[in-house]
């Protein structure tokens, strides 16, 4: 969970820097439905025990396509293209590897997940993987919280969700150009 | 004028929906 925290906390550095998350409220997405299905797909294929390989794989990479799809019909939207490229580098790791999300043995040790899979697995380590270096490359170690992998994919949407935040808000933020307060005005004039 | 709570539950609405875009594409397989 990781990075949902880091994401939270990339949101959240809009008010630490003194500007109102308000603005966002004025934000419509598209097909977010989407969003919540690829979701479920994807708890579907990790939480179920025992859920079959030849079923997870194609599975976790159609609910990239759902995901791929929502941010087609948002690709106006600040910080989107940002998104794009964190998820095709996520994609393109797990394509290349029938649907598994590679993960670095070290990182995997030092994080401190266990080495047997029981089911589907969406990221494990795999043997000869291709785009290693898009994989679950990196890690937080056993003991720290919040320990787990993750890839440069997902540092890249972090970022991305924090733009999207700052970009947005400061948008709609009051600027010096639209001129004093009026109560200013009267006392310089 | 919206109320605050209008846009505080606008606001909300449209952070989980940043925060499922995270998880539908970096997060799910961390969740072992």
């Amino acid at each position: 969970m990781i990075i949902v925290v880091a994401a939270i906390a990339a949101i959240l550095t809009v008010p630490l820097s003194g500007v109102s998350l308000a603005p966002l409220s004025r934000v419509t997405f598209r097909g977010s439905g989407l969003v919540w299905l690829a979701i479920g797909a994807q708890i579907v294929i990790t939480a179920a025990p025992l859920f079959p390989n030849w079923l997870g794989r194609p599975l976790h990479l159609t609910s990239f396509v759902l995901a791929a799809v929502f941010i087609w019909l948002n690709r106006r939207l600040p910080g989107v293209l940002f998104v794009a490229v964190g998820a095709g580098m996520n994609l393109a790791a797990i394509a290349a590897n029938g649907g598994v999300m590679p993960a670095s043995a070290a990182a995997w040790r030092s994080a401190g997940l266990p080495t047997t899979a029981n089911g589907f697995d969406n990221s494990h380590v795999v043997a000869h993987a291709r785009l290693p270096w898009l994989g679950d490359a990196f890690a937080i170690p056993r003991g720290w919280p919040f320990a787990n992998v993750f890839s440069v994919g997902d540092a890249v949407v972090v970022f991305a969700c924090g733009y999207f935040a700052h970009a947005w808000c400061r948008r709609f933020r009051p600027s010096a150009a639209s001129g004093p307060p009026a109560s200013l005005s009267t006392v310089t004039s | 004028m919206k109320s605050i709570t209008y846009t505080g539950i606008r606001v909300l609405g449209v952070v989980s929906t940043v925060i499922a875009v995270v998880v539908a594409i970096g997060a799910p397989w961390k969740w072992t």
